[in-house]
C-alpha cells in the first residue's frame, strides 16, 4: 500500500501547482499528504508557492494605468485613413 | 476612414478604445512599442473586417476579441524561445524525479513577502513575469494575478484544463527560480 502512495517531487509539485486552480482527487489529495510529510523541499515548495500567489494577487493592485499619447494617437488615426 | 454602412462611427475609434487596449495589450506582451503595434493592427483588422462584424456584441468587444487574437499569435510565434525542460529542476538519474540541488526550494518566502510595497521588489516581479515565454505570460497573469476561472482561461487561449495545470507547475517553477535569483540571492 504504502509504496503505491510514493510520489516523486516533480509529481507532488505539479499536483500542488494543480489543486491552486483545480479540485485534486481523493488519490492525489491522500498521496501528496504522505509526499509532503516525509519531504521538506516540497513541504517548503508548497508554503512558498501559496506566498507566490498571495504576492502575485497583490501585483494588480499596484498596477499603474498607461496612455497613448495625443501624437501617438493622431499617428494611428492617420495610419488608418491611409489603410 | 471609410464609411461604414452599419452606422458605425469608425473615426471614434481611437479615442473611444485605444488607451483600454492599450492598457490590455502592455500587461500582457510587456512591451510598449509591440503593445502599440497590436493595438494598431486591431484597428486595421477591424477596419477590414467591418463588413463582417455581425454586431452581435459590442464594437468594443469585437475589437478586443481581435485584439486577444493578435496577443495569441504573437505568444504563439514566441513560444518555444525561453521554455526550460522540467529537467532543469527534477533529476533524471539516481533519484528519479526529485529536485536536483541547485533548483531545490531554498529563498526565504516569509521575509519576500514583508517587502511586498517595496517598489523594487514589484519590478522584479513583474520583470521574472515578464521572461515567461508568451503564452504562459498571459495565463499567468489572467489566472493568478487577475484571478480568472479555470474554464474561463482554458477558452480564451483554447487550451484544456490539464494543459493549464502543467503550464502553471512549469510557469511557478520558472517564476520562483527567477525571482530566487533576482531578489532572494540565492
Amino acid at each position: 500500500m504504502v509504496e503505491h502512495l510514493e510520489m516523486s517531487c516533480k509529481k507532488a509539485s505539479y499536483i500542488i501547482e494543480k489543486r491552486n486552480v483545480s479540485k485534486i482527487s481523493l488519490w492525489e489529495k491522500l498521496s501528496l499528504k504522505f509526499h509532503l510529510a516525509i519531504c521538506k523541499l516540497c513541504k517548503k515548495y508548497e508554503s512558498d508557492s501559496k506566498i507566490l500567489a498571495r504576492i502575485l494577487k497583490g501585483l494588480h493592485k499596484h498596477e499603474t494605468q498607461n496612455h497613448l499619447s495625443d501624437s501617438e494617437k493622431s499617428a494611428m488615426k492617420e495610419k488608418l485613413n491611409i489603410g | 476612414m471609410s464609411v461604414s454602412t452599419k452606422n458605425i462611427d469608425t473615426s471614434k475609434w481611437v479615442d473611444d478604445y485605444a488607451d483600454a487596449m492599450y492598457n490590455f495589450a502592455l500587461a500582457r506582451v510587456d512591451d510598449p512599442d509591440l503593445a502599440k503595434d497590436l493595438v494598431q493592427e486591431t484597428f486595421i483588422s477591424g477596419l477590414k473586417a467591418l463588413e463582417n462584424f455581425e454586431e452581435k456584441s459590442s464594437v468594443k468587444t469585437w475589437l478586443f476579441s481581435i485584439l486577444k487574437r493578435k496577443i495569441i499569435d504573437y505568444y504563439r510565434q514566441q513560444e518555444a524561445r525561453k521554455t526550460k525542460p522540467l529537467s532543469s529542476y527534477f533529476a533524471e538519474k539516481g533519484r528519479v524525479g526529485h529536485w536536483i540541488p541547485e533548483a531545490a526550494p531554498k529563498g526565504n518566502y516569509a521575509d519576500f513577502e514583508e517587502d511586498i510595497e517595496n517598489r523594487e521588489l514589484q519590478e522584479a516581479i513583474t520583470d521574472c513575469v515578464g521572461q515567461l515565454p508568451g503564452k504562459w505570460k498571459g495565463i499567468v497573469i489572467d489566472k493568478l494575478i487577475e484571478e480568472k476561472g479555470t474554464d474561463e482561461v482554458c477558452n480564451e487561449y483554447d487550451i484544456t484544463p490539464s494543459n493549464l495545470w502543467v503550464i502553471m507547475h512549469r510557469a511557478k517553477l520558472q517564476l520562483r527560480e527567477c525571482l530566487e535569483k533576482k531578489w532572494l540571492n540565492t
